[in-house]
Formats: C-alpha cells, structure tokens, sequence
C-alpha cells in the first residue's frame, strides 16, 4: 500500500521528491538498526563463552579442575544452543515458514533428545557436577543482563 | 482520549531485541528451576539422583514448550508487522 504511494504520479514534483528522501532515510535508518541487532545476537555466543571460561577460572580456585571443565562445557552448550535459536529463528521469520516449521520439528525433537541425553548422562554419571553444568548453561543470563545494561545506556547517550 | 502514538522505529527494535533475548533465557532458566527443585527434594527425601533427574527433564521439557510457544507468538507478531506495511 504505502510502495503504491510512494509511486504514485502525485509523487511528483518538490513534494513527492522529499516523500521520496524521507523513505530513503528511513529504510536506511532501519538497515542501521538491523545491522546493529545484528551485530548483538552475533556477539552474544563469544560473549557466553567468555563469561564461562572467567567463571571456570574463578571455580578453579576453590573446586577441583573437573568442576571448572564443567562449567566450560555447559557455557559451550549455552552458546551452541543460542546460536542455534537464533538461526532457528530467522529461518522461522523467513517467507517460506511451512517448510521451516516442518524442518524445523524434527530438529526441535533431536535437540530435546540431545538436552536430555546430556542431562541425563550428567546426572547419573557425574551427579554432584550437574550444578557446575548448569552454572556455566547460566551464563546466558549474565551476558544478557550486561547486554541490557549496554543497550540503556546507549539509550540514555541517545537522549542527551 | 487523544489518539495513541506508534512506538517509534527504535523503540521496536529494541523491543524484539528483547523478546529475542528472553526466548534465549527461557530454555537456561526453567533448567535451572527444576534442577533446583530436584536438588532439594532430593536432599529432603535423601533419594539422590532420582527426584534431580525427574525435574531436570520436567525442566528441560518446559522449557522447550515455551519456548515453542514464543516463537509462535513471535511468528504472528511479525505477521501483524508486515500486513500492517
């Protein structure tokens, strides 16, 4: 509706040529913006293993070595499975979404039986690491919550 | 009542950039909240691993649920988006 506006024969014309700038701007302005969430959920995986690997670090000081490797090995998890959703979401948000959503089911179940088979082999191999496990499948949380903070800020530069 | 303004541009983004951020935390925390739970119901009940593993799975399985269902939502969201475009 608004792309038959904006071709439209009163486009013409002064007025029609800033109409035409304007929603230039304003694409580019959303390109920008893309680029710049983009940018984020791209870093957010490098930015979960490296808050796992601080955190096994510090767990290295006080529990054995064992605990540290799990705790590197669910941030590993953590960003394989972030980078996972967020594949499995464009490829949702994609125009051919039937044929995603078929794919897409299978591959929700294998990685359900994958989750559970690691959490599983954990519990019963190695019960008291299960906690370390999940300290480090957590460290999505912090890095989402420096994230937010980030993205505040830059609001708050935004408005001054 | 004057008429609500549209959130602007920005505002949007930001604001999916958030719905994607808690669809990443959903599956972590509802791991760790079974996970929890089973720990302390196995310390309570001293059935070591039993009650852990059982939560841990409910967690697990939850988790996925919801986050099933944010996708879904988020799916008709952006559908709303581009008929409105």
């Amino acid at each position: 509706m608004r792309f038959r506006e904006f071709n439209s024969p009163q486009d013409s014309g002064p007025q029609g040529s800033q109409r035409e700038e304007r929603n230039f701007a304003g694409v580019e302005r959303q390109n920008a913006q893309h680029l710049v969430e983009e940018r984020i959920l791209r870093r957010i995986p490098a930015e979960i293993l490296a808050v796992s690997a601080v955190l096994a670090g510090g767990a290295l000081l006080f529990f054995p070595a064992l605990t540290s490797l799990f705790i590197l090995a669910g941030g590993a998890f953590s960003a394989a499975s972030f980078f996972w959703l967020k594949s499995a979401l464009n490829r949702f948000l994609s125009k051919d979404r039937k044929k995603a959503i078929r794919s897409g089911l299978v591959f929700y179940l294998a990685r359900l039986a994958l989750l559970l088979g690691v959490f599983l082999i954990i519990i019963l191999l190695f019960p008291r690491m299960v906690l370390a496990f999940v300290a480090g499948f957590s460290a999505i949380v912090l890095v989402f919550f420096v994230e937010a903070v980030r993205a505040l800020s830059q609001i708050k530069s935004w408005k001054s | 009542m004057p008429p609500e303004k549209p959130p602007s541009r920005r505002r949007v983004n930001y604001r999916r950039l958030a719905e994607l951020s808690s669809l990443g935390l959903m599956l972590p925390s509802s791991i760790a909240v079974g996970l929890a739970i089973g720990y302390l119901l196995d310390k309570i009940f001293g059935t070591w691993p039993w009650l852990l593993a059982t939560f841990t799975v409910l967690g697990i399985v939850s988790g996925f649920l919801s986050l099933i269902r944010g996708l879904k939502k988020l799916g008709i969201e952006r559908d709303k988006e581009n008929n409105e475009i």
